[in-house]
């Protein structure tokens, strides 16, 4: 596997990661295409991602490697979206109608409101092991991406971004029982699509 | 009797409000024969959890980039 991190390939590039230049275009363009989802706006997004990068610079003699960097950014980028969503909220007009909340999941429940069989959640132990693996935060962004967007769009908001609830409804114009609703979808699929591509077959071959 | 579908909107919304002492106990009967709900409690906290390290390395207590 190209990915595959080998840990003394990792530390040639690890002091630091700008050298490598195909890790920032992946980066920046998962940056830009977060940042477009948050803010709605595609300039802003550019323009954000690239204060992002430019704020990183001055830090960028301190990463342990590539994670380190990532989370870096990315946590740099968060507060700039934390901060825009806010303004937005200050200008933002009265709550528009209510869109249609994302369609209902199919298959997770029978009719009776009971889980299906192949929904039911499993035991995942202690799962915070995979916290540290690189594999894991892959199968964790390909989760988040086959998300519905306005599904995934409210759950980063509130658990990336960490905006609080009322704060989200401002910024978004919706209700608050609409935007429960959201995010029961959004964990009910995150924590399926992670069962089924990680946790599932971490159990299989043990 | 609570039903999965109704015990995983009161867990969803636990994340987002307190609940009502009448929630909470209906909720806690559920759970008492629904392990598959006591997952779900577990794996909601653990995405919410995850969600927030992935800008945070494991071990780094949190810093505020934009100082």
């Amino acid at each position: 596997m190209t990915n595959q991190s080998d840990p003394d390939a990792a530390s040639a590039s690890a002091a630091n990661p700008l050298h490598d230049p195909q890790f920032v275009e992946d980066l920046r363009r998962r940056m830009v295409r977060f940042a477009t989802l948050q803010l709605s706006d595609p300039s802003l997004a550019e323009d954000a991602v690239q204060e992002a990068f430019i704020g990183a610079l001055r830090g960028s003699g301190s990463f342990a490697g590539r994670a380190a960097y990532r989370s870096w950014v990315f946590g740099i980028l968060r507060h700039k979206i934390a901060d825009q969503l806010r303004t937005q909220t200050r200008y933002a007009a009265a709550p528009v109608e209510d869109a249609e909340p994302d369609p209902v999941p199919e298959g997770f429940f029978e009719p009776d409101g009971h889980w299906t069989k192949e929904a039911a959640p499993a035991d995942w132990g202690d799962p915070h092991a995979s916290l540290q693996d690189d594999q894991f935060w892959r199968v964790f962004e390909a989760c988040l991406d086959h998300l519905p967007g306005q599904q995934a769009r409210l759950f980063m908001m509130r658990e990336f971004v960490e905006l609080e609830s009322p704060e989200i409804c401002r910024a978004v114009g919706i209700s608050t029982s609409n935007l429960n609703v959201s995010l029961h979808r959004a964990r009910l699929r995150l924590r399926g699509c992670l069962e089924q591509h990680w946790f599932d077959e971490e159990e299989a071959s043990p | 009797m609570m039903n999965c579908r109704e015990a995983t909107q009161k867990m969803s919304e636990e994340l987002e409000r307190p609940l009502t002492l009448g929630e909470q106990t209906s909720l806690k009967v559920h759970l008492v024969v629904c392990p598959p709900c006591r997952s779900f409690r577990q794996q909601a906290a653990f995405l919410r959890e995850s969600m927030r390290a992935y800008a945070r390395p494991p071990g780094e207590a949190e810093r505020d980039p934009s100082q």
